[in-house]
């Protein structure tokens, strides 16, 4: 565990407010809670600071082919240009409300560059970085990264969630008969009972 | 060797093996929530009840 208690403290917060709408804007996609979670955390600063009344969690640039997109709004935001950084106004989406801004998020990341990192990352660490070298931010992945490690790690902890799926043939279950060698940890060290895997076919809901 | 030496040794020797233990156990509890997929009425079911807590 590498964060802190403020961290964990606003994670949560965040979770409660916004974790149902970003659950329900990930199933079946392949994207981790955590990682779009500490994405949306990290990017809109625990929702203080997005652009006013812009319900833009993702730090999205305006498109007006996105959906629930009503506008855009002018902010100041540091970008990585041959490796510094410079600090420069740039026109950001507008969406209508707080649900319009997830679903353009996800939507975003919904696009074909990628389905790698949403299909084949082992874990929200890895896909954040596999988004970022994918061309989501100027920012090095590996820098991107660290940013919001401790937020990643406090939602996977809080929320004890991955992948989701609205098919329960995909969701994993519990395997107690191989528990026995791990259960006398599991206290002591907080894990999870093992998981049998099902295969996980994720339909891309943009093929 | 000196017994404080011994002491020492043995000491740090523990403290090193409940790190390794502590390691590898994290990190299959990392490992094992990574690999979990969950049905989005269970996540909408765990995200209310952190709102109540």
């Amino acid at each position: 565990m590498a964060y802190s208690k403020a961290v964990e403290n606003r994670t949560k917060e965040f979770i409660g407010k916004f974790g149902s709408g970003i659950a329900n804007s990930i199933a079946d996609t392949g994207l981790f809670f955590p990682a779009v979670i500490a994405q949306s955390a990290f990017e809109s600063g625990y929702g203080d600071r997005i652009p006013k009344d812009s319900n833009n969690f993702g730090g999205i640039k305006y498109n007006p082919n996105l959906q629930g997109v009503s506008g855009y709004v002018d902010s100041v935001t540091t970008e990585v240009v041959k490796g510094r950084e410079v600090r420069r106004v740039e026109r950001f989406a507008k969406f209508k409300d707080v649900e319009s801004g997830f679903k353009a998020h996800v939507e975003v990341l919904m696009k074909d560059r990628y389905k790698n990192a949403r299909l084949n990352a082992k874990s929200p660490e890895e896909q954040i970085k596999m988004i970022v070298q994918a061309g989501y931010s100027t920012t090095p992945p590996d820098v991107y990264l660290n940013k919001m490690r401790g937020i990643i790690e406090a939602a996977r902890d809080i929320s004890q969630l991955g992948r989701i799926t609205t098919k329960k043939a995909e969701a994993t279950t519990i395997d107690s008969s191989k528990n026995f060698f791990l259960s006398p940890f599991n206290a002591m060290f907080k894990s999870e009972p093992t998981f049998k895997q099902t295969k996980l076919t994720i339909p891309l809901k943009n093929d | 060797m000196k017994k404080s030496t011994k002491i020492i040794l043995i000491a740090s020797s523990i403290i090193g093996l409940s790190a390794i233990v502590y390691y590898f156990y994290e990190s299959q509890r990392v490992k094992k929530l990574n690999e979990k997929v969950t049905t989005l009425e269970e996540a909408l079911k765990r995200i209310e009840e952190l709102k109540n807590k």
